[in-house]
């Protein structure tokens, strides 16, 4: 994978490189999932 | 671990199962296609965190257990031979063939040799030019990539001493042959998250389509497991069937194109036999004809070992998500890890050790064993 530097996350199976990690989508989820616990809404109606 | 942590975060994975729980108005049965994801689902009781409705059953992604049982007995006649060096990945040295296992073998003076990469087999016979090194190939479109730079570098580097025993497959086609089957009871899929950083998510699309079911190309952490289900059920309950893609972190919809272009250079598409399921059309991958040379099944004549499997086995139907292990009356007595009747038993991927492995010794409902 040329385009990967040092200091890059990347998903290494078998001894290659096969991807690197986009930060950005990484972070995107936890965010989105931050936002549901702040309604406090989901929370609120657990069992 | 940075970007591992976070995704097994218990707070969060609560959130995501109260939203499931929330979005789930009717029964729906998913299937995880990967043994990765399996494991972890049964490691961190995500199927626990579901409602009743939901019902996860385990998909044929376990590279081990779906490699034919005549193609290890292939493997064990290669191992066997004085002159050869055989290596292979660490979790198919315990899968027993028809007469012994990889171990046993050794234990007779066989050199049989874990290998971390494919590259290190290379080396292998760079630096035993007297032996015969050769290399299991086995997995899905994540392992084809390095095995096919193997391959490629070997004829790049003029290594003769050096060949592969090829039993690569194809995730798609076995999706198509399970909705296929008349007894099929998929409604979605949890799509093969490494599989797809490979080779891109175009090929789900007609299958999505073609059968209406989503399939969410999914990670393989808590959190990467329960939106993918989360995202799974609401368009079961929507009534879509679209290809979703959660693990966008590392998957890519066009995957990594040198890999891509590499498994062309060296593999060919063919029909494959997959254990418990058949052959299924165009499943596969071969040597092109000029690689034909590294091709270990031509090379040593083992073409012909054919196999049967043990008749008390039900690892085909666990793999094509009809049975769970537990519904196998040898699941934990006749058949352990340390003593398989089949593969689901004996690699960490299979669905039948992650349940032994767990404590999965009776089904959820109570009604096991």
């Amino acid at each position: 994978m040329p385009e990967v530097a040092v200091g890059d996350y990347v998903l290494v199976h078998v001894g290659f490189a096969l991807s690197k990690l986009d930060e950005a989508e990484a972070r995107r989820v936890l965010e989105i999932l931050e936002e549901l616990g702040q309604l406090g809404e989901l929370e609120a109606s657990q069992p | 671990m940075k970007y591992v942590d976070e995704y097994r975060d218990p707070r969060k994975a609560r959130l995501l199962s109260v939203a499931i729980r929330k979005a789930v108005t009717r029964p729906w049965t998913i299937m995880e296609v990967c043994g990765g994801q399996t494991h972890s689902i049964v490691k961190y009781g995500i199927d626990g965190l579901l409602p009743s409705e939901l019902e996860l059953v385990h998909g044929p992604g376990c590279p081990v257990c779906v490699t034919p049982l005549e193609l290890i007995d292939r493997a064990h006649a290669i191992a066997a031979r004085p002159d050869v060096v055989f290596c292979s990945f660490g979790d198919m040295l315990r899968v027993p063939g028809s007469h012994s296992d990889l171990f046993q073998l050794k234990s007779r003076g066989a050199d049989v040799r874990v290998v971390y990469s494919p590259l290190d087999a290379v080396k292998l016979a760079e630096a035993e030019p007297a032996k015969k090194v050769v290399f299991f190939a086995i997995g899905f479109e994540t392992t084809a990539p390095p095995n096919a730079m193997a391959v490629w570098l070997a004829r790049q580097k003029g290594v003769t001493n050096f060949s592969v025993l090829v039993s690569q497959v194809l995730v798609p086609p076995a999706l198509t042959a399970i909705l296929e089957s008349p007894d099929n009871r998929v409604q979605a899929f949890l799509g093969p998250g490494h599989v797809c950083t490979v080779m891109g998510s175009a090929d789900y699309e007609p299958i999505a389509r073609r059968y209406r079911v989503p399939i969410v190309i999914a990670g393989f952490e808590p959190l990467d497991l329960l939106e993918g289900i989360l995202l799974a059920v609401r368009q079961l309950e929507a009534g879509e069937a679209r290809v979703e893609n959660q693990y966008s972190r590392v998957a890519r919809s066009e995957g990594n194109p040198q890999s891509q272009n590499l498994m062309a250079e060296v593999f060919e598409v063919c029909d494959r036999k997959w254990r418990g399921v058949g052959v299924i059309p165009r499943s596969g991958l071969r040597l092109r004809a000029e690689y034909q040379q590294l091709d270990a099944e031509r090379l040593f004549e083992v073409g012909g070992i054919e196999a049967n499997e043990p008749p008390e086995c039900i690892s085909g139907q666990v793999l094509r998500g009809i049975r769970k292990p537990h519904d196998c009356p040898a699941f934990g007595s006749q058949c352990t890890p340390s003593s398989p009747l089949g593969a689901t038993m004996v690699s960490s991927e299979g669905a039948c050790a992650a349940y032994y492995l767990y404590g999965r010794h009776v089904n959820r409902e109570g009604a096991g064993r």
